[in-house]
């Protein structure tokens, strides 16, 4: 660490300049994560094995229902991996900042990527390839937001098991997961989206192995597509008479549901720009 | 599950957060998946977070539950809303468990 060049350990510097203003709603995530987890079936050396090694709130969020429920491990296996799909995504957006570096060095940095470190730095509009301090950043961001999510996990792991289980608190843990939700809904194929995978998720409940969670969400993936493919023709058409740039708000007429819940942006972002800025 | 069980589900788990999260940092430039897929794949997390909280708030005991006696919904709907208009998780948690515990108590 000390051996770092100077130029990665200011950039490191700045890293954390750039998150700590984030720090705070991390802090208050991990604590509603870690309360909620000391809520479930796990035991607390459980919950802290799991955080630390998962690092993903999301997805242990997710991952608890199915733990008391006792379903199979693919069953959760298949929701972790769902909920973490994002980070696919992700990664291919850090993939042409870091292509230079070693194979465990890249593994390193993918593994300790979160939503809101990798939103703020790709907002710091690197080129691409090595450019001095980049590194240093992006460890600056991503080992802030590791540190505090860790502290605040196992704080909140710690202090949930001294509050007696009729309090109710392990529905914190749902709730948590509703931000996530909101800020992924940036348009109105996504509102479409969620809502078809709502609705098969109430139908197929009684579906053995989860199965509804697989439904709902190929669902929403099939409708998530044809409404963006509509968009697309829709500003194909449009093109010609606006020739500059056309904001598209088509969606089908099933979409005009309930989707005034954040602004509105077109539905045919390209696949790299991040809308979650939670981390997960 | 066993002891054994579970520790092995969180490395399984912990396998599959990294296979994720450096999908693309792994493959390096010889695979790239379709832009169409790639765009179709930002639905995937919202749509299971969705297939998640929703059931366990509208369902009671499996059946279909949306009115205020059901106070999981009621506490889901008050946090939701003052989400997106405050923007505040500590907030929007605290409002929903109060619902929720209200609701339990008094309801």
């Amino acid at each position: 660490m000390l051996r770092l060049p100077a130029a990665e350990r200011e950039g490191f510097a700045a890293g954390f300049r750039i998150i700590s203003p984030l720090l705070p709603a991390i802090f208050s995530w991990g604590l509603v994560t870690g309360v909620a987890m000391s809520k479930s079936v796990l035991t607390v050396p459980q919950a802290i094995g799991m955080s630390l090694m998962l690092y993903a709130g999301s997805a242990q969020l997710a991952s608890l229902p199915l733990f008391a429920a006792g379903m199979p491990l693919w069953t959760i296996l298949l929701t972790v991996g769902i909920v973490n799909l994002r980070f696919v995504i992700f990664s291919a957006g850090l993939q042409p900042h870091f292509s230079y570096l070693s194979l465990p060095r890249r593994i390193a940095l993918g593994y300790v990527n979160g939503d809101l470190g990798f939103v703020m730095f790709m907002n710091q509009n690197f080129g691409n390839g090595y450019v001095p301090g980049k590194e240093g950043t992006y460890y600056g961001i991503t080992l802030s937001n590791w540190a505090v999510w860790h502290v605040s996990t196992i704080l909140g792991i710690v202090l949930g098991a001294l509050v007696p289980d009729s309090w109710g608190l392990g529905f914190a843990g749902t709730l948590a997961l509703i931000p996530m939700m909101v800020h992924t809904i940036n348009s109105r194929s996504t509102m479409l989206a969620v809502a078809l995978a709502s609705l098969i998720g109430v139908l197929a409940f009684d579906l053995p192995y989860r199965l509804n969670l697989v439904l709902g969400v190929l669902g929403a993936l099939a409708a998530g597509m044809v409404c963006d493919e509509l968009a697309a023709r829709h500003a194909k058409r449009l093109a010609p008479a606006h020739p500059v740039k056309v904001p598209i708000a088509a969606s089908p007429p099933a979409a005009a549901g309930p989707n005034a819940v954040e602004p509105q942006k077109d539905a045919v972002h390209s696949a790299r720009h991040p809308s979650e800025d939670r981390r997960g | 599950m066993s002891t054994f069980e579970i520790w092995f589900a969180f490395v399984a788990m912990t396998a599959i957060t990294i296979v994720t999260r450096t999908f693309f940092l792994l493959a390096g430039e010889r695979v790239a998946l379709p832009q169409r897929l790639q765009r179709a794949l930002r639905y995937a997390p919202a749509a299971a977070l969705a297939v998640i909280v929703v059931p366990e708030v509208v369902l009671l005991d499996h059946q279909f539950a949306v009115h205020l006696g059901n106070h999981k919904l009621a506490a889901a709907v008050a946090a939701t809303g003052w989400f997106i208009w405050r923007k505040n998780m500590i907030e929007m948690i605290a409002i929903g468990m109060a619902v929720y515990t209200l609701g339990r108590l008094f309801l």
